[in-house]
């Protein structure tokens, strides 16, 4: 008894003084940028070679970059790791044959690291406590690891899909900035307005955060847009199950009662396909379908016809498009590697794309910080006309509801229609981008564009 | 006015659309049954043997272009009872008389290891969208509609018509086959059925083949379902389908399947008329929104803890398994004093040799591993004092984990709190639950307790932690924790967390020591070894329990509330979801669950295992260089499951742990050579032997196996 009440005092003890001490303020603070808002910094002469020292993964022979993804236990089945890594290589050989590399040095991907789903973070501060390299690239399921990378100021390049671990983070760079998961877009309306339908479902998945918010935000927009649409949301479910262990079937049913011909969802590709399968058992093969995650060729063309006459949005320019020399570029150098054009691929090249940028703009005398700010100078990054204009002064941080602006100059989307198995611009091919001014959310007629000239 | 004209249609069409799915847990259900009837094993590994042959019949039907039937031959006839017989021959066979408990740790070993070790074997990796052919050609593309409402693909009539088939057939051969009567009686004890001239090996591995050729037919049959063959769907479907074998109290085939159509059905009722019905009545909605995935879970909960028939559903157990010895007392009372001492000397200078390496040499790395490898350990002392000490399996840790975790980021990142005194709040609110949760279960004890457990973990996982107050993270800043500080100690450094976690770790480490030598863990060790004794002399075990729970949840919630301030953020799915946290069991009860060493040896297995083995440090540390480690490093991470679910099943055999169990046979020779030499004295009795746990079904029991050498080893404790 007397050991019970000594471990009891000693055990509150130690509560309370626990309970006095104050928490350290650094884990939340992110590195000051010295960017220089609404200028675009001068590219020095990418052949001049200077001696540097002590700057980590910089030789004077080469410039050593990371690469680290997930292969092994993804439960999605699809190629991250070595498809994102194939396109950052790919670019970097591109860099290397036509300018030979830059600053007197090569490009170089010095290791490409495994997370195994779970380890990102160990992976991470391996490649911080290494001090080989001078930069990483991330394409993770699982980004646990943002936090050191952006806490040791390492330029951090990353596959677009965490808008919550990259806010407010000013040494990464995503493929795609940050979104507002919650703010209404006038994308979907745009969809459904070319479809002339008039029937709307909004799903997502219960067990996400981000899933429930991205279907109530989809489902707001639909009703924001209404009147330019015509359309009206007749059924809404943001409760599914993750994998749809049960099947689809009464919610399929639901919908088809609603009349619903149109379906918004925030569900990762297997997901659809699951969808897919139900519309057409219960006869809804009309039915069109917005997919968020399914921009992938050999994905769509197994499922046999299924997604046929649906909308996919790629995060950048899509390879149906005419192509710019950046794209043209892209699948020059992934065949001389020997490698197929996917989706990540595409990611691991802008991301490739936006480091070497950094690094020209930084000049030949280039630090972590240097690049860092370099990158974080520009106002309107294209990335050879891949993405809509980037304004890294801003776009680390999501916009909001009431500040559209803060989500860059233009509101653009490029989305694909599949036909036949095989995907198609619905904007004009040398124009795939339909954008609006970020200006407001109002409804405007959007304007096809191309952002090759910048 | 919820009764609206077409309800009735309505519900016809809800029966039909859950039945596709209601067929595929009564399959798996059956299965479970069969082997539960055929062998007496709890099978949660049910799910890997049916996911090893779907993947085999899907690679050789996509990657190698084989028919169908080759395919179906191949996968079904011959790999999966192979798997059968050698599951029943190297592992089983050796378990027949073990506990329901000690098997179903090893089933869960098995869970973790054999998907893994397939993988690897035939280089299996998932493919997104290819989703898997069935059995019949056109399977999910030919649809038949026989009541014009709701239709049927092939592959999911193939489904329902295996699944009757099956429970008649198997009905059949228990009912009506002397085979199917041997089966019973070895399950029932396999002893006994010797003595009448039973092979009860011959038996058993016919069994095995049997279960595990159901296994592989209903993970072919199944595997369409799924657009990417991934093992952990099929342990989500076990999980479901065990409430489905639990109305038949896991005995019944007619029930088995009767319970997976049932909910099924259920599933599909509940998902057609609740969001009708919360229109109207608002009291719903709330339910609609936050139940809907987790109906499954909660059923298996509600049928383990609210059917008082299923405690009394037979367990397998031997009548003749008392002649078996008890386990060996722990280590440190069964070794000399001389020996003792050098263990601790040893123990002390080598730990003290690694933490200055790393706090004066370390990297951040290395600091980050070692860090991790601490905090984990704290978490593992919550499964040393629940089921090393209080012999019950909880399936829940990483929930009690969770909270801790989640409430630190509450408070203190949401509302300013002092990070360790809300890890502390964490840690209490996880007692709490701990305690609650084990009221309902807390007369349950075995493997029902452990599913009820399971049961908790995917519901807290469903349900619980997309709650805005709990897991809600904001959406710009998701969970983000932040480190302490205290007094002049900023714990932002990665090297003062270390000795903070440290500092913590001992702690903790410290009070259980004191627990199970005080009355609470003599308490415990007494129900272990009888429970009706301990209830003879006045112990409660239900109480017992209880509190058992609520100390082991304060010890996870700690832990979970430190690893969450260690990596600056909750990672729920990282860290704390329920199939990582059943790897926490594996990894501790295959090293050693009995004692503070084995946590933090199955600390330092976790976080440093992978480092130092995996990745090759150790072997270029022994090479003199990063650089000369061979190319085949690193070895595929999937080996740690390999070799860790591997060493679980050895569980049954050796339950303080294979760590335990070879120190015990190291130290009896290191005790015979210090009696040789005369620098020690021989204890009355003489030394320990090595393998105090030999069952008698051992082929090679240990020279010198004597049982008053055993029973010295409790006497040698008590002075």
């Amino acid at each position: 008894m007397r050991m019970r009440t000594r471990l009891l005092f000693a055990l509150l003890a130690v509560a309370f003084v626990a309970a006095a001490c104050s928490n350290s303020g650094s884990s939340t603070s992110t590195p000051s940028s010295n960017a220089n808002p609404g200028t675009t910094a001068v590219a020095g002469d990418r052949n001049e070679k200077v001696s540097i020292s002590g700057v980590p993964g910089v030789t004077d022979s080469a410039i050593n970059y990371a690469v680290v993804g997930t292969k092994t236990n993804n439960p999605l089945g699809t190629c991250i790791l070595d498809c994102y890594a194939d396109g950052v290589k790919a670019y970097f050989d591109y860099q290397n044959s036509e300018f030979n590399g830059i600053y007197g040095r090569q490009l170089e991907v010095n290791q490409v690291l495994d997370d195994e789903l779970g380890q990102n973070q160990a992976r991470s501060i391996e490649v911080i406590s290494g001090g080989k390299d001078f930069g990483v690239f991330v394409a993770t399921l699982v980004a646990a690891g943002f936090v050191d990378l952006n806490d040791a100021g390492v330029p951090t390049y990353n596959w677009g899909i965490h808008a919550t671990e990259v806010a407010g983070r000013l040494n990464i760079f995503p493929s795609t900035p940050a979104p507002c998961a919650n703010c209404t877009t006038r994308t979907g309306s745009y969809l459904l307005k070319q479809t002339g339908l008039k029937k709307v479902a909004s799903l997502g998945y219960g067990v996400s955060e981000n899933s429930k918010v991205c279907a109530a935000g989809r489902r707001d927009s639909f009703e924001k847009y209404a009147g330019v649409t015509g359309a009206e949301v007749a059924y809404f479910n943001d409760d599914l199950a993750f994998g749809l262990p049960n099947g689809i079937g009464p919610e399929v049913t639901a919908m088809k009662n609603a009349g619903v011909q149109f379906i918004s969802t925030c569900m990762d590709l297997n997901g659809m396909k699951t969808l897919a399968q139900e519309l057409q058992r219960q006869g809804m093969t009309d039915v069109v379908l917005d997919h968020p995650n399914t921009y992938n060729q050999a994905f769509v063309a197994e499922a046999g016809g299924i997604f046929d006459g649906d909308f996919v949005t790629p995060g950048f320019r899509p390879f149906e498009a005419t192509p710019n020399e950046s794209q043209a570029k892209f699948v020059e150098y992934m065949k001389k590697g020997g490698n197929e054009v996917s989706e990540l691929a595409m990611t691991g090249w802008i991301n490739a794309t936006v480091a070497v940028n950094g690094l020209l703009l930084a000049g030949p005398s280039f630090t972590r910080q240097s690049v860092i700010d370099a990158t974080n100078s520009q106002v309107e990054d294209t990335v050879g006309g891949l993405l809509p204009p980037i304004d890294w002064t801003r776009q680390h941080t999501p916009p909001t509801q009431d500040n559209p602006a803060g989500g860059g100059k233009f509101d653009c989307f490029a989305p694909v229609k599949v036909e036949n198995g095989k995907f198609a611009t619905v904007a004009p091919a040398d124009k795939p981008f339909i954008c609006w001014p970020n200006t407001t959310r109002d409804w405007s007629e959007p304007q096809p564009m191309s952002f090759d000239a910048n | 006015m919820i009764l609206s004209s077409g309800v009735p249609q309505d519900i016809f069409r809800a029966i039909l659309q859950g039945t596709p799915p209601g067929a595929v847990y009564a399959l798996i259900a059956l299965g479970f049954v069969l082997t539960y009837k055929t062998s007496g094993v709890f099978n949660l590994a049910f799910g890997a043997q049916a996911y090893v042959s779907a993947a085999m019949f899907f690679k050789a039907r996509t990657e190698w272009d084989w028919p169908i039937v080759p395919a179906l031959i191949l996968s079904v006839f011959i790999l999966a009872p192979l798997v059968g017989l050698i599951l029943e021959r190297f592992i089983f066979r050796h378990l027949r008389t073990a506990s329901s408990v000690s098997k179903l740790v090893v089933s869960i070993g098995l869970t973790v290891a054999m998907p893994a070790l397939f993988d690897l074997i035939a280089s299996f990796t998932a493919v997104a969208g290819r989703t898997p052919s069935g059995i019949i050609s056109g399977g999910n593309s030919v649809f038949y509609d026989p009541f014009g409402v709701y239709p049927f693909s092939r592959d999911e009539l193939a489904q329902l018509v295996v699944a009757v088939v099956a429970m008649l057939g198997l009905g059949a051969l228990f009912r009506f086959t002397a085979m199917g009567l041997k089966v019973r009686a070895v399950v029932e004890s396999p002893r006994m059925a010797e003595l009448n001239r039973i092979d009860a090996n011959r038996v058993s591995a016919f069994s095995w083949a049997l279960s595990s050729f159901f296994a592989g037919m209903a993970g072919v049959l199944i595997a369409p379902r799924f657009n990417t063959l991934v093992a952990p769907d099929f342990f989500g479907l076990v999980v479901v389908a065990v409430a489905a074998a639990a109305v038949g109290k896991l005995i019944s085939l007619p029930r088995a399947l009767i319970g997976g159509l049932g909910l099924g059905i259920f599933i599909a009722l509940f998902n057609t008329f609740l969001p009708t019905w919360s229109k109207t009545l608002t009291w719903l909605a709330p339910i609609q929104d936050n139940i809907t995935p987790a109906v499954p879970f909660l059923l298996l909960f509600g049928i383990f803890v609210f059917w008082p028939a299923i405690r009394k559903a037979p367990t397998a157990s031997d009548p003749m398994a008392g002649v078996d010895p008890p386990p060996p007392a722990d280590l440190a009372f069964a070794r000399s004093r001389f020996l003792a001492i050098g263990t601790w000397v040893f123990g002390v200078v080598f730990l003290t040799t690694c933490f200055a390496v790393v706090f004066l040499r370390g990297d951040q790395f290395w600091v980050f591993v070692v860090t991790q490898a601490v905090v984990m350990s704290m978490i593992f002392l919550s499964v040393t004092v629940i089921t090393g000490f209080a012999g019950q399996i909880s399936l829940c840790q990483g929930a009690f984990a969770a909270i801790g975790g989640f409430t630190v980021f509450q408070l203190a990142s949401r509302y300013g709190f002092s990070v360790l005194g809300a890890a502390f709040i964490g840690a209490a609110l996880a007692a709490v639950v701990g305690a609650i949760l084990a009221l309902p279960v807390r007369r349950l004890g075995g493997v029902w307790l452990a599913i009820a457990t399971l049961a908790f973990a995917f519901f807290f996982d469903a349900v619980v932690v997309k709650f805005s107050w709990v897991g809600g993270g904001s959406l710009l800043q998701g969970t983000r924790v932040p480190r302490p500080s205290l007094g002049p100690f900023d714990f932002a450094n990665d090297k003062t967390f270390l000795a903070l976690s440290l500092v913590m770790f001992i702690i903790v480490a410290v009070i259980v020591i004191q627990l199970r030598q005080g009355t609470f863990g003599r308490t415990l060790r007494a129900i272990q070894g009888s429970e009706v004794a301990a209830q003879s002399i006045g112990i409660a075990p239900a109480r017992v329990r209880v509190v058992a729970f609520a100390v082991s949840a304060f010890i996870a919630g700690l832990g979970g509330a430190m690893l969450s301030i260690s990596q600056k953020n909750v990672n729920y799915a990282n860290n704390f979801s329920p199939t990582a946290a059943l790897f926490w069991l594996v990894l501790v009860v295959s090293l050693s669950a009995r004692t503070v060493g084995g946590a933090a040896q199955a600390g330092g297995a976790f976080a440093l295992f992978d480092a130092i083995i995996l990745r090759g440090a150790f072997l270029g540390w022994i090479l003199g260089g990063a650089d000369r480690i061979p190319g085949l490093f690193p070895i595929s991470p999937k080996w740690r499951f390999v070799l860790f679910g591997l060493t679980a099943v050895q569980y049954a055999k050796h339950p303080e742990g294979m760590l335990e169990y070879g120190t015990r046979k190291s130290n009896a020779k290191v005790d015979a050579w210090l009696v040789r030499r005369g620098w020690a004295t021989p204890r009355s009795g003489g030394p320990v032997p090595p393998d105090a746990t030999a069952s008698i079904d051992d082929p090679d029991p240990p020279i010198g196996l004597d049982p008053s050498a055993r029973a010295d080893a409790p006497i040698e404790a008590q002075r």
